[in-house]
C-alpha cells in the first residue's frame, strides 16, 4: 500500500528508529512501510496518523485497494 | 509497561533457574563421568557441547534482560522488539510453513525409507502423523482462542 510516511517523516527531521520508537514499532517495520511491502495494521495506521496530526487516510493511500 | 517489567523479572528467575540446572549437569557430566556409566564418550562430548552452547545463549539473553530491566529505555526497546506486529506475522507465517514443510520432508523420507529400512519408515511416518497431528491441534486451538 503507498503511504506518505517517507514524506512525513522527512518533514518532521525524524529518522526511522525516532518515528518505530514513537510508534511503538521496529525501524525495520517502518523500511517496509515505507517500501509499500508490509501493509499496517489499523491499529500502527492510527498511532502512525495521529502522531502526525493527520487522519488515517491521509497517510496511507486506499484508492489502490483490490475490491471484491 | 509494569506489567511487561514483571514479566521480565519472572523470565531472569526462570532462566538463571534453568542456568544453575543445567551448570549442574554440565559438572556432572565433566567430573563425574564414572557415574554415568550407560553413557558414551561420544554422547558424553556431544550433551557437553549441547548444553555448554545453550548456557551461552542464556548468558547472553540474561544480560539482555538484566541491562533491560535497569534502563527505561532498553526495556521499551526490549517491549517493541517482542510486540513488533511485522515480526509476529512472520513467525506466524513462518512457523505455519515451517510446519508444512517439515511435514512433506518427513512424508517423502518415509516414502523412501521404505524401499530399504521398515524401522526407519515407520519412525518417519510416525513423526509425519504426529507433527500433522500438531498442525491440526494448533490451527483449531488458534482458530478457536481468536
Amino acid at each position: 500500500m503507498k503511504t506518505r510516511i517517507k514524506e512525513l517523516r522527512k518533514k518532521h527531521k525524524l529518522s526511522q528508529e525516532e518515528l518505530a520508537l514513537a510508534v511503538g514499532v521496529t525501524r525495520q517495520t517502518i523500511t517496509s512501510l515505507e517500501c509499500e511491502k508490509y501493509t499496517a495494521s489499523l491499529v500502527l495506521a492510527y498511532k502512525i496518523a495521529k502522531f502526525f496530526s493527520l487522519s488515517i487516510e491521509e497517510v496511507f493511500d486506499f484508492s489502490e485497494m483490490e475490491e471484491f | 509497561m509494569k506489567k511487561f517489567q514483571e514479566k521480565v523479572r519472572r523470565r531472569i528467575i526462570f532462566v538463571s533457574i534453568l542456568f544453575c540446572l543445567f551448570a549442574t549437569y554440565i559438572i556432572i557430566l565433566l567430573f563425574f563421568k564414572d557415574n554415568l556409566p550407560g553413557l558414551s564418550d561420544n554422547n558424553r562430548m556431544f550433551q557437553l557441547g549441547f548444553f555448554s552452547s545453550i548456557e551461552l545463549l542464556m548468558i547472553i539473553g540474561l544480560i539482555k534482560h538484566i541491562r533491560a530491566l535497569k534502563n527505561k529505555e532498553k526495556l521499551k526497546k526490549l517491549y517493541i522488539e517482542e510486540n513488533d506486529e511485522r515480526t509476529i506475522l512472520i513467525m506466524q507465517k513462518s512457523g505455519d510453513w515451517g510446519i508444512a514443510i517439515s511435514i512433506i520432508g518427513l512424508a517423502l523420507g518415509g516414502i523412501i525409507a521404505s524401499f530399504f529400512d521398515q524401522t526407519i519408515f515407520l519412525t518417519l511416518i510416525g513423526a509425519t502423523l504426529f507433527l500433522s497431528f500438531v498442525k491440526f491441534f494448533l490451527k483449531k486451538l488458534f482458530s478457536y482462542k481468536y
